[in-house]
């Protein structure tokens, strides 16, 4: 260091009266900064995953690093998802989510039962508001807690290999949660690409695991991770188990990475 | 200070000790109490907003794991300040570690023409180019005495060093402001303080 951490008296660098226009100044530029809603969000959700983990643990101080769940959890997608390619909307299903198919078995082995058996990925194209999120968050959870899409995805779905053959029909498409925003619009390029961004995120394990790391310290269970738009630009919701009663939902754009998770909008929701 | 805001009459070492104890809320109401103050103190040692969160985020998550080494031997946001500060210098030198990521050179130069800040907001980010001129000790000192109104005792506590450290360490510091800082305006006088009406730092400014 360039001072001298041991010396007791200060050395008279200033005047008494410099000395104190200068910390007048500080003073003057200095005072409350209320935190960000956003930054507190953040650190609400980081001590929401210690409270978590420490209520599994029994421990105020768990010493072993915990499983990192959806890691897991995306290998097991990537091991066996079915991608449904329908238009613009892309819709994948994992575990539970798809009713009565083998790969509902498959993904279990893959990546672990118990942890890859909530989690969906979808780009539904859904606006998320503050005003609705509960509403449009029990929609993408379903009535029962399972997954998006299960009573609309065709049975076609399980026979779909992971290349996403798009040979769903038209009512398939119809019936879809919702097609991305863009390809209402299809021909504005631009539209597409913000709308592929936030999908690209979703189905990226490249990009979405090192977001969801950020997002939860590995530490958290992945519930539903769903493309869509947040006031209308584009984002992805990442849903967090919080317990058995509610889900902690992020509202996060296509930009989220392991260095910044880039919340858009933090709300914890009734499941 | 423990009984203001959220949690009213519980006091921060019993909420601390809740939380020791398994209480699943008492660590949120405490920092909901402080977050403002530990925010305030990251944001103006750090510089930037994405670091300062990051900072006071690793902090916290730190506290709450580690409050069962709390010993009541300092008040409980002075050992929360004490985390976030460390939080704040581990990022700091991390940083500078790092080539590609470009820092707040302390080299004393003058990062704004001061004559032209006019107004709060503009003082605020005058006073932000010219703390970041300054060694991170320094720093961290002006900005707990002088800018959060802590006092020098608090401040050695947060800083674990001698209150003459910390008095070292802000006249040092505020001997290297001066210069950067004498064209805003003096929140204390009625008119501004003119360049040229101070003396010069006396001893070379050697910190």
């Amino acid at each position: 260091m360039s001072d001298q951490p041991s010396d007791p008296i200060p050395e008279p660098l200033l005047s008494s009266e410099d000395d104190a226009t200068v910390s007048a100044l500080l003073r003057a530029a200095g005072g409350p900064v209320p935190m960000p809603a956003e930054v507190a969000a953040r650190i609400e959700a980081a001590l929401a995953a210690e409270s978590s983990t420490r209520v599994a643990s029994g421990s105020v101080t768990p010493l072993v690093p915990r499983q990192r769940r959806w890691t897991r959890a995306v290998l097991g997608l990537a091991a066996a998802a079915a991608v449904v390619l329908v238009g613009g909307a892309l819709v994948t299903t994992l575990g539970d989510g798809v009713s009565g198919g083998d790969d509902q078995a498959t993904s279990a082995e893959a990546g672990g039962a118990a942890d890859t058996a909530d989690l969906a990925r979808s780009a539904t194209g859904r606006d998320y508001t503050p005003a609705e999120l509960p509403e449009s968050v029990a929609s993408l959870l379903g009535d029962e807690g399972t997954p998006l899409n299960q009573p609309s995805v065709p049975s076609s779905v399980d026979s779909v290999g992971p290349q996403g053959s798009p040979e769903a029909d038209a009512e398939s498409m119809a019936e879809a949660p919702g097609a991305l925003a863009s390809t209402r619009d299809a021909e504005t390029g631009q539209d597409d690409l913000d709308a592929a961004a936030a999908t690209h995120l979703v189905l990226d394990e490249a990009r979405l695991a090192p977001c969801l790391e950020r997002l939860t310290d590995g530490r958290r269970e992945v519930v539903a991770v769903d493309a869509g738009t947040y006031e209308g630009e584009p984002a992805v919701a990442v849903v967090l188990a919080a317990g058995t009663e509610a889900v902690d939902v992020f509202i996060v754009t296509p930009a989220c990475s392991a260095d910044d998770a880039s919340i858009l909008h933090f709300e914890r929701v009734d499941r | 200070m423990s009984a203001d805001g959220p949690g009213n009459g519980t006091s921060d070492p019993d909420l601390l000790a809740a939380h020791v104890g398994g209480d699943p809320d008492a660590f949120g109401i405490l920092v909901q109490r402080h977050r403002d103050r530990l925010w305030a103190v990251a944001l103006r040692t750090m510089g930037d907003p994405d670091e300062a969160a990051d900072a006071v985020q690793d902090a916290l998550v730190s506290a709450y794991r580690s409050a069962g080494t709390f010993r009541g031997d300092a008040a409980v946001t002075t050992w929360l300040h004490r985390i976030v500060v460390n939080a704040c210098l581990d990022r700091i030198r991390r940083a500078k570690a790092r080539p590609t990521v470009p820092l707040p050179e302390p080299d004393g130069r003058q990062p704004a023409d001061p004559r032209d800040a006019i107004g709060a907001r503009e003082t605020a980010v005058v006073v932000g180019q010219a703390l970041a001129t300054l060694p991170e000790e320094q720093r961290l000192a002006l900005v707990l005495v002088d800018m959060q109104g802590y006092s020098v005792e608090e401040t050695a506590a947060i800083l674990d060093c001698a209150v003459g450290t910390v008095k070292s360490r802000c006249a040092r510091g505020r001997a290297k402001l001066l210069p950067l800082l004498v064209g805003l305006r003096n929140p204390d006088a009625p008119t501004g303080v003119p360049p040229g009406s101070v003396s010069k730092p006396q001893g070379g400014g050697a910190a």
